[in-house]
């Protein structure tokens, strides 16, 4: 399949976005709610490029669209700039205070919004692109959050604006969100440990280190996590800052040769899959 | 009504609608309609029970039963009001109409009477431009409304109430 991007002739997968192709080729394109670990799902608008095939041309989303063969695609034309300058612009009036809406905003030109409702800048730092949704979904798929409500009231929440089980506290949303909407809080000094889910109503119980005693991640975690990657839980009982500790202080006292320790590192890794598999089994 | 029998009764609803569906995720839309129809409202326990019954997860009922303005998590009235404010409609008096409505049920856009008998609400457009100005009660139509003849066609539901 070939198309033509920025006027380079360009090979590409059938089905494969311009944003993908775009990428491999240097092309950069701006984006907001792209993330290659969840699916896209065009909802910053910031990926437009301007697709021509014959004498019509149009703005399409980057992430979404598979181009045609031998369509023409431009991502930096003045059209295109002209929707981004506008997707920015009232991206800039919900958010004044994030730091990336404001940089890509003054890479085009725009120092402040014509948007604004009078009522003093907004504290409001989420785009409602969905990436902590579809991280929760499809990566960790534990379904805890969603978008709700819709139009000026649209937001992210947990079902029913109130704690949600389903949550893990693995924190995937509050790392994965572009903006820095979300946090989370941890309190260790509490009789029982607890990570608080700020902005998701939500408080996930946490234990304790075996050797540190720091309280570090939840039960349900493990539990996820075990799961996942076929460890048993107890090889997850030490944080990570206590396993690494534990593991250099043992290849310390015992230096085993390069393909030793190789072969040494399979075999544990191999025993425990083999362990938890039998596990599973039985 | 006490909880326990409010429970119980939203429950035996929520079941007879999903008996009458397909346990998948696509019938979602249809089980919400039809437990609002029957129920006036979505309440959560209805909610928690649908997102069970057809394996979808809650976040995912929760989003869509906030989502479309047929769906309501608060209790409506047993009727609702809907006031066409479309071109049309608005062109032809649907400001007063909807006045004398809520002076009359003593209630304001989207919100229940005190009796839980009428929800009222203003709408964009009814697509029944030609009766303007039109209101709809439940599903019943009517067409060329002047405030005068309120009264009457309100009547007609507070009898039906009372009887």
């Amino acid at each position: 399949m070939q198309f033509s991007l920025n006027g380079r002739n360009i090979a590409a997968e059938p089905g494969e976005t311009v944003l993908s192709v775009a990428r491999k080729n240097g092309v950069f394109i701006p984006t907001l709610c792209h993330h290659d670990a969840v699916s896209p799902s065009g909802a910053c608008r910031l990926c437009v490029v301007q697709v021509s095939s014959g004498e019509r041309s149009r703005i399409v989303s980057s992430c979404l669209y598979a181009p045609s063969e031998n369509d023409r695609v431009e991502t930096d034309t003045e059209r295109v700039r002209k929707v981004r300058r506008m997707v920015l612009e009232l991206l800039l009036a919900r958010c004044p205070t994030v730091e990336l809406i404001r940089d890509l905003a003054r890479a085009y030109g725009i120092q402040r919004s014509r948007f604004t409702d009078g009522a003093g800048p907004s504290e409001e730092r989420c785009v409602l692109c969905g990436l902590c949704v579809r991280v929760c979904d499809e990566v960790v798929g534990r379904h805890a959050i969603s978008h709700a409500k819709r139009g000026i009231q649209r937001k992210i929440t947990t079902a029913f604006d109130t704690q949600a089980d389903e949550c893990i506290g693995c924190g995937a949303c509050v790392r994965i969100c572009p903006t820095g909407a979300l946090h989370y809080e941890d309190l260790p000094e509490q009789k029982q440990p607890e990570r608080v889910m700020v902005e998701l109503h939500t408080r996930v119980p946490l234990v304790r280190c075996s050797d540190c005693g720091r309280a570090f991640a939840s039960p349900a975690l493990f539990e996820h996590v075990s799961k996942s990657v076929n460890v048993p839980p107890t090889t997850l009982a030490a944080c990570p800052a206590c396993r690494s500790k534990s593991f250099a202080a043992t290849a310390a006292q015992n230096p085993p040769s390069a393909p030793a320790f190789a072969r040494a590192h399979a075999r544990t890794y191999q025993s425990q899959l083999l362990a938890s598999i039998n596990e599973e089994s039985s | 009504m006490n909880n326990y029998s409010e429970n119980a009764r939203v429950n035996s609803a929520v079941t007879g609608v999903l008996g009458r569906y397909p346990d998948e995720p696509a019938s979602l839309i249809g089980v919400l309609q039809d437990v609002q129809e029957e129920l006036h409202y979505l309440p959560r326990v209805a909610l928690e029970q649908i997102a069970h019954g057809l394996s979808v997860p809650r976040n995912q009922v929760y989003h869509v039963a906030t989502f479309f303005k047929a769906f309501s998590l608060t209790p409506r009235g047993r009727h609702t009001i809907h006031i066409c404010c479309g071109t049309a409609c608005h062109l032809k008096g649907a400001g007063m109409i909807a006045e004398a409505i809520q002076s009359t049920l003593k209630t304001g856009d989207g919100e229940t009477t005190e009796d839980g008998s009428f929800t009222v609400q203003t709408v964009r457009c009814l697509g029944c431009c030609s009766l303007a100005p039109a209101i709809m009660i439940d599903r019943e139509v009517y067409g060329e409304v002047v405030p005068r003849a309120l009264r009457r066609i309100l009547g007609k539901y507070w009898e039906a109430e009372s009887a």
